[in-house]
This record gives structure tokens, sequence and C-alpha cells, in this order.
């Protein structure tokens, strides 16, 4: 709508142009970071892949289970692992009084009919350092402690389990038990309270919480009696489900995006698009057509000089450059000294050396003699002419003529 | 037709209705209900082409004032035009305010003025007026616009003016002097008048002391119808700007300083701009007529970027007076190469003519020849220096080939053209 044109009096300065050279670096440092980044992902991917989450059976990480899985293969039990509910109770179905399930869900992904309905699949279940929903679901009455437990254990119980044991490795989760509860309460904390193992009864089957996970990982398996503790907890049966619950359980058909997404949402974004579209009518529309105008050519009148200036620079040609400073002062020192501007070169030098009282070779050296053998030369040499002229400029001035 | 800003607000505001009712026949019966009221709003707008229209320009405006334009709308709709009117004027005419909000009552007109303050000269237009109406609920309107073309001439800036009334002054006292001053050949007889203390004695007319019982001595005047011719230069190297302004403008100020003190001076003045063929001329007018016609030749003028074609100037010259004159060129002295075919028509022109060349130099350069703190300063002063030396060259060329040189910068120059044309005048050598 506005009638776009440039005032001419205005010259135009040019913009920062970035070279080729510079360019061709920004991208090239660009594709280098993509390289690093796509790399760094590969890698990370790759270690992600090998890494399992804790208490894995397949995993041979420090915090996987894969030795103890095996020596309990070793040992001839059937070990199947499972990743849904479904499968696990599947694979208990057989032999529900002879099969121990072992369920560690470190992410939550059980609700409590899910804890339920996982312990009665089987006649057995043990349940690693479990949170505090599996707890009120299937071990009413035990309470997880917010205290990390640590240090060497004893049983201090008389579950046949732990009989073979007398000192386990503590680290992990910690329970409490309410008082005048029946529960078995093994490896209590050697301070604070609570206990590393409590197994009471639920519903017809045995209910075993384990917190101290890390005895029963390739870490720390090999280490004091873990591996007795281990191999008696859940070695008693000769099935053994190893169920790490993954998303596949969380609760299914819940909702879309869709039906997730309020009502009202929808229509307002049509809305909000057509008001755009409006705006753009509004804005869009110019009050009547531009007026075009010739504008005129801006030159600057040093535009050329400029441009001999640059010449004389990158041919370096100092010399050259230098001659047409003397040239100039020349002539002015001329007129200074009261002679014509068509004075002769020695003349000019020997007045002026008259005048400052100095040796005519001197202001010969740097009227005409002297070359410039770099810039920093050429500086020093035009220096001395300003300050030739200049000490010319004093001495003739009235008063000061000798 | 058009939308306001009051339109888009009426859609954007249908998300109330839908946080309400979320449902998408809310949406669609928001918008029916605003394409209704938008198409209401256009039918019930006065027609923005029922409107006479009418311009009143000033004629032409000096460089660097301001002029008003009018203009001035009568409503023929039934309905009352609310809405908006721009008078469309090239950017560089200044215009301001160029757009109006208006209210027309049915049958009435409004005036609307507009300020013009060009910062261009030459011939600045306006092509056309839009008209744009809104309807009563000031949704949305219609629009159209009336091609009215207008145009006003912006006159050189003539501000070495200031310079004129000093200039006159010396002119004057040239006048009607005795020889106590210095008496050249071209000095005129004048008249006669009684002898007072300080006049030359050798300018006492016996004979007519004799007639009378007093000393009389004679007095002189500078002569008078001579010719002025001016070429004014508008090629390639008037384009170059110094300082503020092309080197054209400069050349115009310095041939309407010297134009309007030749003309009080007596002289018969005329005046070409010329590159490759002879874009203005004024020939045979005297006094105010005289300035009013250069400003109006001089004002559509640009440089044109061709090279001035020397070789026609003598014939140019000779088209305009065959009288011995004061040739005056205003042009640009740059370097022995581009100055070629000027050297080679001089000596034809003062073979006739007196030849005065008038030329821009920019202070810049002396300014670039002083300052030499870095090494780009040195090389620059280097190159600063070439260039006046090159103007030096040609300007010896020029005195040798017979013809005066008269250079300063912008400021500098147009009393300098004027001092050398009192100097020239008091010598007698017009």
């Amino acid at each position: 709508m506005t009638d776009t044109a440039t005032r001419p009096r205005r010259t135009e300065a040019p913009g920062p142009r970035v070279p080729v050279v510079v360019r061709t670096r920004i991208l090239l440092g660009l594709g280098a970071a993509v390289v690093v980044a796509v790399l760094a992902l590969l890698v990370v991917g790759g270690l992600a892949g090998t890494t399992g989450s804790a208490l894995d059976a397949a995993s041979t990480q420090p915090s996987g289970a894969k030795a103890l899985v095996s020596v309990l293969r070793g040992q001839g039990i059937d070990v199947t692992v499972t990743t849904t509910l479904s499968s696990t109770a599947a694979a208990a179905a057989d032999d529900p009084a002879e099969t121990t399930i072992f369920a560690h869900d470190s992410n939550g992904y059980l609700d409590a009919d899910q804890w339920r309905r996982l312990a009665g699949a089987s006649s057995h279940l043990v349940v690693a350092a479990p949170a505090q929903t599996a707890l009120d679901a299937v071990a009413p009455g035990v309470t997880a402690s917010t205290k990390e437990l640590t240090g060497t254990l004893a049983p201090s119980c008389d579950l046949p389990a732990l009989a073979q044991s007398s000192r386990v490795t503590g680290d992990g989760s910690r329970y409490t038990v309410a008082a005048g509860s029946d529960a078995d309460r093994c490896l209590p904390a050697t301070s604070g309270g609570g206990y590393g193992l409590v197994q009471q009864p639920f519903e017809g089957s045995t209910v075993t919480v384990v917190g101290t996970t890390s005895a029963l990982s390739n870490e720390k398996v090999a280490d004091l009696d873990d591996s007795a503790f281990a191999l008696a907890l859940l070695g008693d049966s000769p099935t053994l489900v190893w169920y790490l619950p993954s998303v596949d359980d969380l609760p299914k058909g819940t909702g879309t995006l869709a039906s997730l997404t309020p009502g009202w949402v929808t229509p307002s974004i049509a809305l909000i698009f057509a008001a755009g579209i409006a705006g753009a009518f509004w804005r869009g529309r110019r009050l009547g057509p531009l007026v075009v105008e010739n504008l005129p050519v801006v030159v600057r009148s040093t535009e050329t000089t400029e441009g001999r200036a640059r010449l004389y620079q990158r041919g370096a040609s100092r010399v050259h450059a230098l001659d047409q400073i003397r040239v100039g002062a020349l002539s002015r020192l001329a007129l200074a000294v009261g002679l014509g501007r068509g004075a002769d070169v020695d003349q000019v030098v020997r007045r002026v050396a008259q005048f400052l009282r100095v040796d005519p070779k001197q202001v010969r050296h740097v009227l005409v003699d002297a070359v410039p053998g770099d810039d920093a030369h050429l500086m020093a040499l035009s220096d001395s002419l300003r300050d030739l002229e200049a000490a010319v400029a004093r001495a003739v001035r009235p008063g000061a003529r000798p | 037709m058009v939308v306001t800003g009051w339109f888009v607000l009426l859609v954007a505001l249908g998300v109330v209705p839908i946080l309400v009712a979320p449902s998408p026949w809310v949406l669609l019966a928001w918008i029916v209900l605003c394409v209704v009221l938008l198409v209401v709003d256009v039918l019930l707008a006065a027609s923005p082409k029922k409107v006479r229209l009418t311009r009143d320009l000033p004629g032409s405006i000096r460089l660097g004032e301001s002029a008003t334009s009018t203009l001035s709308v009568f409503n023929e709709n039934r309905r009352r035009i609310r809405g908006t009117i721009r008078d469309a004027w090239q950017p560089s005419a200044g215009a301001s305010p160029s757009r109006f909000r208006a209210g027309i009552d049915p049958e009435r007109r409004v005036v609307l003025t507009t300020g013009l303050t060009p910062f261009r000269r030459g011939e600045r237009r306006a092509s056309a007026v839009t008209v744009r109406t809104l309807g009563p609920l000031r949704l949305a309107g219609r629009q159209a616009t009336h091609p009215l073309a207008g145009a006003v001439t912006v006159l050189p800036r003539f501000s070495s003016r200031k310079h004129l009334p000093s200039r006159l002054a010396r002119l004057r006292e040239l006048d009607g002097r005795t020889s106590v001053m210095v008496r050249g050949q071209g000095t005129e007889f004048d008249s006669l008048r009684e002898y007072v203390r300080g006049d030359d004695v050798r300018s006492i007319d016996w004979r007519a002391t004799a007639r009378r019982s007093d000393l009389m001595v004679r007095t002189w005047r500078p002569e008078r119808d001579r010719r002025v011719v001016m070429v004014v230069d508008s090629g390639r190297t008037s384009a170059a700007r110094v300082g503020d302004e092309p080197r054209l403008d400069t050349a115009f100020e310095a041939a309407l300083l010297l134009g309007a003190l030749a003309t009080r001076a007596g002289d018969r003045v005329d005046l070409a701009i010329a590159d490759r063929r002879v874009r203005a001329r004024v020939q045979g007018a005297s006094g105010a007529d005289l300035l009013s016609q250069m400003v109006s030749a001089m004002a559509p003028v640009d440089p044109e970027l061709v090279e001035t074609d020397w070789a026609a100037v003598p014939a140019l010259v000779r088209s305009i007076t065959t009288q011995r004159s004061l040739v005056v060129l205003c042009t640009t002295l740059d370097t022995p190469g581009a100055a070629r075919s000027l050297l080679a028509a001089v000596p034809q022109l003062a073979s006739r003519h007196l030849v005065v060349v008038a030329s821009v130099t920019d202070p810049a350069l002396t300014a670039l020849t002083t300052a030499r703190d870095t090494r780009d300063d040195v090389y620059r002063a280097a190159a600063a220096e070439r260039a006046l030396l090159d103007v030096a060259r040609v300007s010896a060329a020029l005195r040798q080939l017979g013809a005066d040189v008269v250079t300063g910068t912008p400021a500098d120059l147009p009393p300098a053209l004027a001092d050398r044309y009192l100097a020239l005048k008091a010598a007698g050598r017009l």
C-alpha cells in the first residue's frame, strides 16, 4: 500500500557479503555436524540394543540376569522368558502348582488387577522390587520404604529358601510389614528397620517380595552367598516363568488422538484459518496502484578515485603511488616557496632546503630519491612528506622567515 | 471489494460460540453469518465510482519549498461516503498527507489538501485518485481508482541567489565610476559631472570645464549589450554526485547566478543544455523573464548517461550568435583522455569568442590527500593526488588553448563564476 521507492539522495551502502570460501566452510561444517550426529545416534542406539533392562534374562550387562538364568537352566529347571501377562499365564497354565513366576516390573506397566491375575496364575510368585501398587494388590500389609537398602544382610528367618545362605548382598529396596501380620520377614536391614525379603500367602498361593534385587544380577550373583540365595529362591519348583512386563501389558483401546481432543479444537483451528485468510485480504488489498518514478543514477564523484586507489594497493605499485603524492607535494611546495607551478625539481629542493636550513640531500631524499620497499616504508615516506610540507608552511609564515 | 480489520476480528470472535457449543455446525453457521454480513455491508456501501474529482495544482515549486495541492471530491451517491481517499503522487513529490479519512454526505463536496515538498527537481506527477468506501457496519466496502493525472514542475533550487545582491552591488560600483579606478578599453563614455576631490585629474574634461565655470570630469560605464552564451553539459560526467547534489545541479546554480547578474548588467544571455543533443535552450529573453525561462528549461533536464558531443558545440554557439561573446562551458574537467573532445573544440570557440570553462571540484578529493593515517589512506591519497593532477593538467591545457578556467566546490563555483564575469567586465574584455 505504500509507495515504495528509495530516496534518491541516499547512496546505497553495499551490504556485507559473505565470501565464497567462508560459505563453503560453513557448508562443510554443517555437513560434518550432521555426520557426527548420525554416528552418535547409531552408537547410542547400538549400545541401547545390548543394554536391556534390569534383570533381563538375556542381558549380559552387570544389571542383567543371564548368569542366574543360565545356572537355573543348568540345574534342570525349565525357565520360560515372557514379556506379557497372557503368555505368562499360558506358560504357567500347564502345572500351576509346580510353577514359580518371577516378575520384575521396573516400569510399572501392570495395574492392580493384572497383579492379582498374575498371583493367581501359579502357586508361587516372586516379585522383585515391586512398587506400592503391586504390594497393595498381592501383598497387603507390606509397605515399600523410601529408604534404600544397603550392606550385607543375614537371613535371620527360617525360610527354607534361605537356609544355605548366611550373607546376602543387600543392595535394593526395603519393605516394612504391618504389625500383626503373619508374614515371614527375612533379611532385616542393619539399621533403620525394614526387610529385604518378605513372604506371605495370598489367596492360595505364596507371594515373595524381594527387595535385594542386586543379589540376582550378573554383577553380584557370584559374590557372598548370593548364588545360593538366588537358586534357593527361584529353584524350588521345576518350572520357572521369568516375566518382565512390557508395553504390550498396557491396557489397550482407551483412546486415539482424535477422541482425546476436546470437541472445540478442530472447529477453532478451522475458524482461525478462515480469519487468517480474511486477514490476508485485509492487509493484502492495496489502496490503488503504485505510482512509478524513474530514479536517477547515483554515482559518487570519488568512485573512480577509490577504484584507482584499490588498483594501486592490489598491484603494490608503491613507487607509482608515492610519486603521485610527491608530484602534488612538489607543486604545492613550489607555490609555497615562491616558485611557479612549472618550477624545476632541483630548484624546489634547493629553495626548500634553504628555507628549512637543512641539507638539500635530505630534502631530495624525501622528495625524489627514496624508493619505498614495503608498505610500512611507504607510510613513513608519506608521513615525512607531510611533515616537510608542514615545516615549509611554518617557515614561510611571516615572521618566521630567515 | 475490500474487507477491514473489523471483519477479521468478527471471524475470529466465532471462537466464543464454538467454545460454548463445540460443533462443526456452529463453525459453519458463524462463517455463513460473517459472509452474509460482509455481502450486506458491501451492498450498503456507497459506490466509489460515483464521485466527481477535480485537482487544483500549483504551477511550479522551487526545490526545497512547499506548496499545497487541493483535491475536491463531490459525492454523487445517494448514500454518505465513508472511508479512505488516496491522492497518488510519486514518492519524490513528498506528498503529505496523501490519504484521507473521508465522510462526505450525498450531493456534497469536500476539499482535501495535500502538502507537497518535493525532494527532486523535474516534473513530479500524480497519476490517480483511489476511493475506498465502507459499509455502515465498517466490515467491508468497495474500492475504485480514478485516473486523474496531474503534474507540478519542480524548479532548481537557485540557492546561489544569496550571492546576487553583493555581486549586483559590485556591478553598480563599476557603473558610473571615474578613472580613479583603472579604466579599461571596453568602458564607454557615460556622462559628465562635477569634479570632486579624489577624482583623477586626467579625467577632467577641459572643454566642458571651459563651457561651464566648474571643473567637469568624464564618467564611464561598463560596456553594455554584450552577449553571454552558457552551454551546460548534461552528459555522463554531470551525473556524478559531489556532496549532496549532482554536478549538473551545481552547473545550473552557477548558470542561474551568472544569468541573473548578466541580464542586470545589460548583457544578453542565452542558455543551451546539451549532451549528444540539445536538451533545452533559452534564447532572446531578458530581465525577470529570462530567469523564469531558465528555471523552467532546467527543471526537467536530468543527466544523460552518454558522452557529450563537444564537436557540435561550436556549431551550437554559432547558431545562437555570430557576434563575439562570452561563452561559458559548464562541464567537468576530468582526465586528459576524457577531456580530449573538449580540448579539440575549444580552439574553434576561442578564436571567435572569450571562452570560460567552469568545473565543479570535489572537496572530498582534497580531504583525501591530507588524511594519510593508514595504509589504505595513503593509497587513496595517491589516487586523489592523481585526480587533482589530472584536473590541473586539463586546466593548463585549456589555458594554453586560450580558454579561462574557473573551478570550485559546489558552494564556491557559482560566486566564483560570477566574480570572473565581473572581472572580465571591469577589464572590458567582453
